[in-house]
């Protein structure tokens, strides 16, 4: 019987493994692959699952294997946003939704908009109503930076929208202020420090609590230290007893102040601006990113028959599977629960159906990470307990993997070694510290591998200590290079390359210097999810580009291209072009635009240019070739333009680097893709002015088989593991990295239901705010556990880098841990020491030593990622291949033509064409005969055909009428007529070289071995026109007569144009 | 027997050519036109004609019908049909909106494909058999109670008889319906001669089935071809399916055409890391190989699973590589480019008037109402008037523009003429659009409101000679509007709202797909099932990815899969088979190069391979040939290592003496230079040179917020204002600025709420300023003179500054200058002044002496109105007892201002900002030579 299970499963464990296993073992008791639902922490983990899954199946059972593999894609190994994505489609129609719902791509233009809209209506159309006043208030404290403050508050809380809707203000319980209120009132020091002073609680609406806090102000020094903490008095327990308490009594008056200022804001918000948003939201029936997991949750709390309906559809779930259980947020665990609930309980229909459910959770709270997106580490211990509480001691079981497949012995005794001591938490430490279990090594290779530590000593700001760190990477890395210290799949050692190498930063911060270091050592790299996309000089010399293009009057577009690379004009030549004083504002006082054809306003840079023509052949080419570009906007797709002048203008040849490469293609694919889903030209340089701000990252580079140093951040070094890692930077500070209005807002999740938010723009009262400094806290134990995960990514050798600064104060660092732990000390010729010596492999050493052990080293650095080396082949000519046969289609009308007659006649002109020439076609045919009747009975029916409004079929069936009545009267009549040996709509295909034509012609009469060819001109003409239209039609008429002349084998062919209008025909041949 | 059914081996080539031999053969003389073709694509047919023509003797005929069923049935319809219209597929939601009015639009496009299901699969099933049979497969699936989902299903069933009554009531007909008809008069009307059945649509719907055995019934001899091979039966579900029906007519023999040697089921497939890659793999593959003489592009098709993603990635690609190719491929009407014109009109008209889509149409090629000079200048002038949107704004354009030019320079007459010319264009937009704007409608209000503005717009007028293209956009845009009028006509008027009516307009334009024209030349690039029936030597087959091929079913609202299977409607399974038998046709009739591939990464996705490719996968050996311009390019600059950086170096003019000249003309003697630019100089000269002496900056697109450059005028004007007519008592103080800040809001015009809000923030600041006042005159200075302009020459430079107030001492000479500031402020230390980060203050005072020499100046102070307070240069309010000496300072600052012109003469504009971290914040900072560390991008946690 298969039992529930959570896994604690440490890195290196193989923690993938085990969930492929598990999957596979449920697949063996015959359970069909679409009741097991895998949760995974991103789309590539899902990917790689299933590669695990379908190779490990391979071995193991082939003939399942190839049933599953056709399925492939109904296998629900997915994130939990895409699987609460299929689920909401599933209700699409039941929450009132499309059906065929998307994620909406662009949700900060509507929120933009709605931002726009619901000030506009409130600040004009609702003067004198609660929230024109709550607006002002909002605004006005803040002074001349009230609205963008408030702006930007709006934003943060929209960032943060999935908690922010589920959020609530903390409140004070009134009844603890009141029973305060009275300790104080009774305590002898009240009397004593503040005679006259009224301590008193708030009227229980709070309403008066601003004047609470007023006078409170004038007080405060009584009881508070200049920096706002209780002053102490340790020798009276009496009077620091009262110290507390004012302190007590005066930051919850503090707090309940600035909640109330806040809840004002955020009923705004809600109601107001985020209300705005939603109903746009709404009126699309699409959903954005954030509402999926929300909308998911309630579905499944508020719609009764959910689990009948997925059950209905096939679609319902008894197996649960998660990875990377740290990172899953309360909502995603509440979701989690809601799915497998019914089982859970012991009701469900399913027990009585005799299937059994059982949900899988693996991962580390070690290597919890994503704080910041709600992931905490606690949900371990809280899926633990709802577990134990709900199924049978036989039912479930925990394990606590200890395992360790990846690292050599040195790393994990040094693991073993340090994070115990960083990691403190005891057993009863709140839930949200880690706590650390040895690792035991599994690995079977005797080598112990490296661990060393690399610390330089220096001082000053930290962009100059990143500097030092970064070159002693450097070093370091020419130290090892080519050292047989990485082992392959056989565990033999083998000599270092680059590629084995990973340098793991904590953030992006200093990235440059470590690239410059590198560079400045020849030491080949590649940044792994670089970002800032949009700052990328190739970038914003494209974007300038489809600016200028789509509007020419942008001078600064227009500068930045001409002088790049694609046109490489100097500065010198800019600078006289934009002086050019010489150029008056018009021609002539009178012109206008409009009267004058040749003067342009000569107000842009581009009139400017364009005027400086004359003095260099050089500016008229470049201007000839822009004109012709801007000319083309609209009519040709935007990312052919930049692809041909990228061409013309070689901008290739400058952007030959391959990271520049890919991101010029990543470039032209965004352009590409905008205009395939409708954009406009200018709609794409908003979108561009949009999103250039935001963070985007850079287009991977392939990295396959490139020898390359690898810099990435240790959040996208989740779950990779390489031979050789550097941990840089031990000696940065944890500093807040979050900006202003997010800073000041602090979410605080404490289940899936229950969310606080608290907003406190003051420093100095976050400081007293217990919430803040917890969270706080918080972040700490999540730098340990980023610490681990970087640590732990090492197979054979880990290097740890940084500066110390013996000097400093000690504030908390990864080098301040570590110092600790360790017993670092800088003892004589700068050299360091420390506690360590029963780890083999490790060492502490200073870049004195280092410089030493590398004086010798030269290195020899092929530069094998760059132009091969073989001379490579041209081929640029193009493919000149005739095909077998073209075929032409004769058409009746010539284009040219039928655009005439539809400029002068209008639309239905062409369409009553077609008309007259079947009601032509069914009398030859004899199906109709030619009267009036049966011509408006066959009209009719025409016009139904055609979906031929009503209102223009009067007119039309007037001029069917008229010409009725015209060729009543002329000679046309009796060619209409049946007659024998007569063709209507003779269908025909002539084979010439290697043309093949084919056709239809109106009406074919033979008599007298001669073939008359007639084709219908049902259009008005004037006589005047008549010789030009048959010099026109001429080519069309002899294709006619060779065809019919071939085909009846008669040598004599006569072709007439047949004016319907006019009643006329016309011989041509 | 009446013919043959000819069972053909995979990999069989040519299989269209022996049947038509056959046909021909069965014919005398050169008139063709007792032949019926039927074939599965009009791409295929296409090819038939074309493989047709090759094979008659003659060189010229009278050619057979070739048709898909499709086209077959509604030719015939149309010839036949006397009294019904047509309701186009993409008018049955609106249909069905109208039958249940409360679903979405994509709702009812799902109950109208339920509705075409049915009708298609269940042509003879009664309403009362279907609901029974579904009610037996709900209860035999064994649930405790489905009422939702039972209810969903019979509300549609319920649907689909009103539907089936309305359209017969009204004599309109569907798609299906035109079958079942044509079925009905092929009886009485029709004889074949000689019937082939080029068997490649295979999934025939029961239907379609009707109509081709009414087909061989009226047929003298049928041709029919089908696919049959025993080695792999599990790919042949599809054609054998095909090939019972065919026998259970019992009029047909067979006969089995010979086995091919091998079956190809486990090809070599090919991964790239991106679609780019990918597409030049097989661009390289292909002229590689034509060159080599082994390939020819008649005979090679270039297909990948989902054509639309690759599209026009192959067409750019491919012309890179001067490959000929023809792609085939629909294209939603919503995506052309007059289409898109007009959809921004009806956004612009619906949500209005918002500046970006005003200005795109306005802009628009595709309208020639509107002159030349609009479409180059409105883009600009309207950023430049700050229009947001609003009918307001656009009347107020032309005063909005004038001023907003004038601010900054001067305007001439013909500048003038030309903004009122756009003016009035811009009125005549409004006017015209007004009368389209209604909050309620029917479609045929709209429709007809649609058509008169488009045509006073003239739009597409004048492109239509060049560009065939935009004729057949324009009818088919327009048979919609006329589609929508007859609907409305025969079903009944609905009103909707303009926004109801976007929606579904824009639904219409998404679902209406517009035909290309079948052109056979070069490679042929088809969508994967558009090859059906087509034979190749050659084929690249790309995108082989599991989540495209062979893709999931499309996903159905109305009914599970599971009940789908069971009412043998297309469903999961036969997706899979239809998709594996056409992939293992394709790929065995293929004998030269065949080349599979796929992407496997995709923005953050790990894309795994299709379930049918083999498991021979293999990296792609990169070509050591340049095929392009573009490569060639790079592999020079490459050898050359070319250095983008060198292009954007620091700008320094101190060699060049002609610049030099236009510098010191520019910045002479004469130039007046204001404080406020100088100080711009040491924060960063490069920018400098581009805002100041380049003039260069854009335009920020239009905000509705009252800027903070904005309150700082209003401030300054009302500390002006205050004391303009003299000094007051400060009893009188509060009353008098509550009176000045009136009158200078009500000159300003700003709205209702920012006026509002400004008069609380002062009001809330006047105790404070009042303090501040109070305290001054206590000092014993007075305001002396209120917003004076000052100039004063440094040697040759002349400098220039606008004192906000000067205070005087009653009783002597001395005096005080202030500057009000509304923006962050702090202390000045003589430090900042020392090192040239400062030099406002003192330089106020130099110019100040230079103008007043009699005047002793004992300070200079910045009013902080932000901070309410003054922060006096010399006299700080700190206890901190050293003070600084005011010449001293002055000095400094002289000195530097004298060293900043020069090199602003010199044309020096180093890369020196003053504070790095502005440079995060710098427009300049992607072209600008400083490279700064990442610090400075704007980076947010969610980046690691
Ligand atoms: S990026 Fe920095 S150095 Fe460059 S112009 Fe901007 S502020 Fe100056």
């Amino acid at each position: 019987m298969l039992k529930s299970k959570i896994v604690s499963s440490p890195a290196g464990s193989g923690k993938t493994q085990k969930l492929a296993e598990r999957y596979i073992e449920l697949l063996q008791q015959n359970i069909p692959p679409e009741r097991i639902l895998t949760i995974t922490f991103t789309e590539k983990a899902a990917a790689e699952m299933k590669e695990r899954i379908f190779q490990l199946l391979r071995e193991k059972d082939l003939k399942m294997y190839q049933i599953l593999k056709e399925k492939s894609l109904s296998l629900r190994i997915q994130t939990i946003d895409s699987f609460c994505l299929s689920l909401l489609k599933r209700f699409a129609v039941n929450i009132g939704l499309q059906p065929d719902l998307e994620v909406l791509a662009d949700p900060k233009a509507i929120w933009t908009d709605s931002v726009y809209d619901t000030l506009m209506t409130i600040a004009e159309k609702e003067k004198g109503t609660s929230d024109y006043e709550q607006l002002l208030n909002s605004i006005v404290p803040n002074k001349f930076r009230g609205w963008p403050n408030l702006k930007k508050l709006f934003d943060s809380l929209f960032e943060k929208r999935q908690s922010i809707e589920r959020g609530k203000i903390p409140s004070y319980q009134y009844a603890y202020l009141e029973s305060l209120v009275s300790q104080i009132k009774n305590h002898p020091i009240t009397s004593q420090k503040i005679p006259d002073f009224p301590i008193r609680a708030p009227k229980e609406d709070f309403s008066d609590i601003d004047d609470i806090r007023k006078d409170l102000e004038s007080i405060k020094h009584t009881f508070l230290t200049q920096k706002n903490c209780p002053s102490s008095d340790i020798c009276h327990p009496e009077i620091h007893e009262w110290y507390q308490l004012m302190f007590q009594y005066w930051r919850i008056i503090l707090t309940v102040v600035s909640n109330q200022r806040f809840s004002v804001i955020f009923d705004l918000f809600i109601k107001r601006f985020l209300g705005e948003y939603n109903n746009r939201k709404k009126v699309l029936r699409q959903v954005d990113f954030n509402d999926l997991e929300l909308l998911t949750y309630r579905v499944l709390t508020e719609h009764p028959e959910w689990s009948n309906i997925l059950y209905i559809f096939d679609e319902h779930t008894d197996h649960i599977l998660v990875d990377e259980f740290q990172d899953t947020s309360f909502l995603q665990w509440a979701i989690i629960t809601k799915l497998a609930e019914e089982w859970l309980s012991g009701l469900g229909a399913k027990r009585e159906r005799g299937i059994k459910p059982t949900i899988f959770l693996v991962g580390d709270d070690k290597q919890s990470i994503y704080l910041f997106r709600n992931a905490h580490s606690e949900i371990f211990e809280k899926a633990k307990s709802y577990l134990t509480s709900r199924l049978k001691s036989d039912e479930l079981e925990i394990v606590e993997d200890t395992d360790n497949y990846r690292s050599l012995s040195s790393i994990i005794d040094f693991t073993n070694l340090v994070f115990p001591k960083i990691m403190t938490a005891n057993k009863d430490a709140p839930p949200w510290q880690t706590r650390y279990r040895h690792f035991v090594r599994k690995r079977n290779n005797p080598n112990p591998g490296i661990v060393q530590i690399i610390l330089d000593t220096a001082e000053g700001k930290m962009a100059n200590l990143r500097q030092i760190d970064a070159e002693l990477v450097a070093l370091k890395i020419l130290d090892i290079i080519n050292k047989p210290i990485v082992f392959d799949i056989q565990e033999n050692a083998r000599p270092c390359r680059f590629e084995d190498i990973a340098i793991l930063l904590r953030r992006r911060t200093h990235l440059t210097r470590y690239e410059n270091a590198l560079r400045k050592y020849n030491i080949p790299f590649v940044i792994v999810k670089g970002a800032g996309f949009y700052d990328s000089p190739e970038i914003a010399i494209l974007i300038s580009l489809v600016n200028f293009l789509s509007d020419p009057t942008r001078n600064y577009d227009l500068y930045v291209v001409l002088k790049s690379p694609l046109f490489a004009l100097s500065e010198k030549e800019l600078l006289l072009i934009n002086e050019d004083l010489q150029c008056d504002l018009c021609v002539t006082e009178k012109d206008t635009l409009f009267t004058s054809t040749n003067s342009d306003l000569k107000i842009s840079l581009w009139t400017r240019f364009k005027n400086n023509a004359k003095t260099s052949a050089r500016y008229q080419d470049v201007i000839s070739k822009l004109t012709n570009w801007i000319s083309q906007i609209g009519y040709r797709p935007m990312v052919e333009i930049l692809e041909e002048i990228l061409d013309i203008q070689n901008g290739w040849k400058t952007f030959w680097q391959p990271q520049q490469v890919v991101n010029i293609k990543k470039f032209l694919k965004i352009v590409e893709d905008l205009e395939n889903n409708g954009s406009h030209p200018l709609a794409i340089c908003d979108y561009f002015e949009k999103n250039k701000d935001q963070e985007e990252s850079k287009a991977n580079v392939n990295t396959e088989g490139r020898n390359e140093v690898k810099l990435m951040t240790i959040h996208s070094a989740k779950g990779l593991q390489f031979p050789v890692v550097f941990f840089v930077g031990l000696d940065e500070k944890f500093e807040n990295h979050r900006k202003n209005e997010s800073a000041y807002l602090l979410i605080n999740e404490v289940s899936e239901s229950e969310v606080w938010v608290s907003y406190e723009p003051d420093s100095n009262l976050r400081k007293l705010s217990p919430l803040f400094d917890e969270y706080k806290s918080k972040e700490l134990e999540e730098e340990k556990r980023i610490f681990y995960v970087g640590v732990t990514r090492a197979r054979d050798a880990l290097f740890l880098t940084g500066v110390y600064n013996p000097k400093s104060s000690q504030k908390e660092s990864r080098l301040n841990w570590l110092i600790n732990a360790l017993d670092i000390r800088l003892i004589e010729d700068n050299k360091l020491s420390c506690n360590v010596d029963n780890i083999p492999g490790f060492s502490i050493i200073s870049v004195n030593e280092l410089k030493q052990t590398i004086k010798n080293i030269k290195v020899q650095l092929s530069d094998d990622n760059q132009a091969s080396q073989t001379q490579p082949v041209t081929l640029l000519e193009p493919i000149i291949e005739e095909p077998e046969y073209h075929w032409r289609a004769v058409t009746k009308e010539l284009t040219e033509i039928e655009s005439r007659v539809r400029q002068n006649y209008g639309e239905h002109w062409i369409i009553l064409g077609d008309i007259l020439h079947k009601i032509f076609e069914k009398i030859s045919q004899g199906k109709i005969r030619y009267t009036i009747e049966d011509i408006e009975t066959e009209a009719v029916s025409q016009f139904l055909i055609h979906n031929i409004p009503k209102s223009n079929q009067p007119a039309m069936l007037d001029e069917i009428k008229k010409q009725f009545e015209t060729i009543l009267n002329s000679e046309i009549l009796s060619l209409i007529q049946p007659q024998n040996n007569s063709y209507a709509e003779l269908p025909f295909v002539l084979k010439e070289n290697k043309i093949v034509y084919s056709g239809r012609i109106d009406r074919v009469i033979i008599k007298d071995s001669v073939v008359n060819i007639y084709d219908y001109k049902t259009f008005p003409i004037s006589e005047t026109e008549i010789s030009d239209l048959i010099q026109k039609y001429l080519p069309q008429l002899k294709i006619y007569q060779k065809a019919v002349s071939k085909i009846f084998s008669v040598s004599k062919t006569k072709s007439y144009l047949v004016f319907t209008q006019l009643g006329k025909i016309i011989p041509c041949s | 027997m009446k013919g043959t059914i000819y069972l053909a081996p995979f990999g069989k080539q040519k299989a269209t050519e022996f049947l038509l031999t056959k046909a021909i053969e069965s014919i005398e003389g050169n008139d063709f036109s007792s032949i019926l073709y039927i074939g599965p694509t009009p791409r295929k047919i296409r090819d038939a004609q074309i493989t047709f023509a090759k094979l008659v003797p003659y060189p010229s005929f009278i050619p057979p019908c070739f048709y898909t069923i499709k086209q077959f049935a509604s030719e015939f319809f149309q010839e036949y049909s006397k009294d019904k219209r047509i309701l186009s597929d993409f008018i049955k939601p609106l249909l069905i909106k109208k039958l249940s009015p409360d679903i979405t639009i994509g709702y009812a496009q799902a109950i109208a494909d339920f509705i075409r299901e049915i009708k298609q699969y269940h042509p003879d099933t009664s309403i009362e058999e279907l609901k029974k049979k579904i009610l037996a497969e709900l209860e035999a699936k064994g649930i405790f109670s489905y009422d939702e989902v039972q209810k969903q299903i019979f509300s549609a069933i319920d649907i689909l008889t009103k539907y089936n009554d309305l359209l017969r009531k009204n004599n309109w007909v569907d798609a299906e319906d035109i079958l079942t008809y044509t079925t009905e008069i092929i009886k009485e009307k029709v004889t074949i001669k000689t019937l082939v059945l080029d068997g490649f649509f295979y999934d025939l719907t029961r239907i379609e089935e009707k109509l081709v055995c009414e087909l061989i019934n009226k047929a003298e001899k049928v041709l029919a071809l089908s696919f049959y091979d025993s080695r792999t039966p599990e790919a042949y579900a599809l054609p054998q399916e095909f090939l019972t029906f065919l026998r259970s007519l019992n009029v047909l023999q067979e006969e089995k055409l010979p086995d091919l040697p091998d079956i190809r089921n486990d090809l070599p497939y090919y991964v790239f890391s991106s679609i780019e890659e990918e597409v030049e793999a097989i661009a390289g593959l292909i002229k590689k190989q034509f060159f080599e003489k082994k390939l020819s592009l008649n005979h090679t098709i270039v297909t990948f699973s989902r054509l639309r993603d690759y599209e026009s990635l192959v067409r750019r690609t491919f012309t890179k590589y001067g490959i000929p190719y023809s792609i085939y491929l629909t294209k939603p009407l919503s995506k052309t480019q007059p289409v898109i014109a007009v959809i921004e009109l009806l956004r612009s008209i619906i949500n209005g008037y918002p500046r970006s889509s005003t200005v795109a149409v306005l802009s628009s090629p595709y309208f020639k109402r509107f002159s030349s000079a609009t479409k180059e200048w409105i883009g600009h002038y309207s950023r430049l008037a700050g229009i947001i949107k609003d009918e307001r704004d656009w009347k107020g354009f032309e005063k909005r523009t004038i001023t907003a030019i004038e601010e900054d320079r001067e305007i001439t007459d013909c500048e003038i003429q030309t903004i009122k010319q756009i003016q009035k264009e811009i009125n005549t937009f409004l006017a015209l659009t007004s009368r389209f704007k209604q909050p309620h409608n029917s479609l045929t209000g709209f429709a007809q409101g649609l058509k008169q503005l488009l045509a006073q717009f003239e739009w597409c007028q004048g492109l239509e000679t060049e560009n065939q293209q935009v004729v057949k956009i324009k009818n088919e845009f327009y048979r919609i509007l006329d589609n929508m009028e007859s609907f409305e006509l025969d079903f009944g008027k609905t009103e909707y709202s303009e926004d109801e009516f976007m929606r579904i307009f824009e639904y219409l334009l998404n679902y209406h797909q517009l035909l290309p024209e079948v052109e056979i030349k070069g490679v042929a690039v088809l969508e994967f099932l558009e090859t059906r029936g087509l034979d190749c030597d050659h084929l690249f087959f790309g995108g082989l990815s599991e989540d495209k091929f062979p893709g999931e079913v499309k996903y159905d609202p109305v009914l599970p899969l599971w009940l789908k299977q069971r009412l043998n409607l297309p469903g999961l399974e036969r997706h899979l088979a239809r998709a594996k038998f056409h992939y293992f046709r394709l790929v065995n009739t293929a004998r030269g190069e065949t080349f599979l591939s796929y992407y496997n990464t995709d923005a953050d996705r790990l894309l795994l391979p299709s379930p049918f490719l083999g498991n021979d996968q293999r990296n792609f050996e990169p070509f050591n040939i340049i095929f392009t311009q573009e490569q060639s390019a790079r592999h020079q600059g490459a050898i050359e290592r070319i250095d983008f950086t060198k292009f954007i170096s620091p700008v320094n003019f101190s060699q060049d003496q002609e610049i030099q000249k236009v510098l010191a003309q520019k910045f002479g003697p004469t130039h007046r230079f204001s404080v406020t630019l100088l100080e711009k100089y040491p924060r960063c000269p490069h920018r400098f040179y581009l805002e100041n002496v380049l003039e260069l900056s854009n335009l920020e697109e239009p905000r509705y917020e009252v800027e903070a450059k904005f309150w700082g005028n209003v401030s300054h004007k009302i500390m002006e204002r205050l004391y303009q007519r003299g000094i007051i008592p400060i009893e009188k103080l509060e009353q008098e600025i509550e009176k000045v800040v009136d009158a200078v809001l009500q000159e300003e015009n700003l709205p209702v709420f920012w006026q509002e809000a400004f008069r609380r923030i002062f009001n809330n600041m006047i105790p404070e300023l009042i303090k501040i006042e109070q305290r001054m005159r206590e000092q014993g200075y007075q305001p002396l003179k209120i917003e004076q302009y000052f100039t004063a020459d440094l040697n040759d430079i002349r400098l220039s500054a606008r004192i906000d107030r000067i205070d005087k001492r009653s009783d002597s000479n001395q005096i005080r200058i202030i500057d009000y500031k509304t923006g962050k402020t702090s202390n000045v230390s003589a430090g900042q002044i020392e090192s040239g980060f400062h030099l406002q203050l003192p330089l106020y005072a130099y110019i100040v002496k230079k103008n007043r020499p009699k005047l002793e100046i004992i300070d200079v102070g910045i009013y902080s109105l932000a901070d309410n307070k003054v922060y006096w240069l010399i006299s700080k309010d700190t206890n901190n007892t050293e003070s600084n000496d005011l010449n001293q300072l002055i000095e400094y600052a002289v000195a530097h201002a004298q060293k900043i012109v020069n090199q602003i003469r010199q044309g020096i504009f180093d890369l020196k900002p003053l504070n790095h971290g502005d440079c995060r914040n710098c427009d300049y900072l992607p072209i600008c030579p400083m490279k700064p560390d990442e610090e400075n991008i704007n980076l947010s946690q969610e980046t690691i």
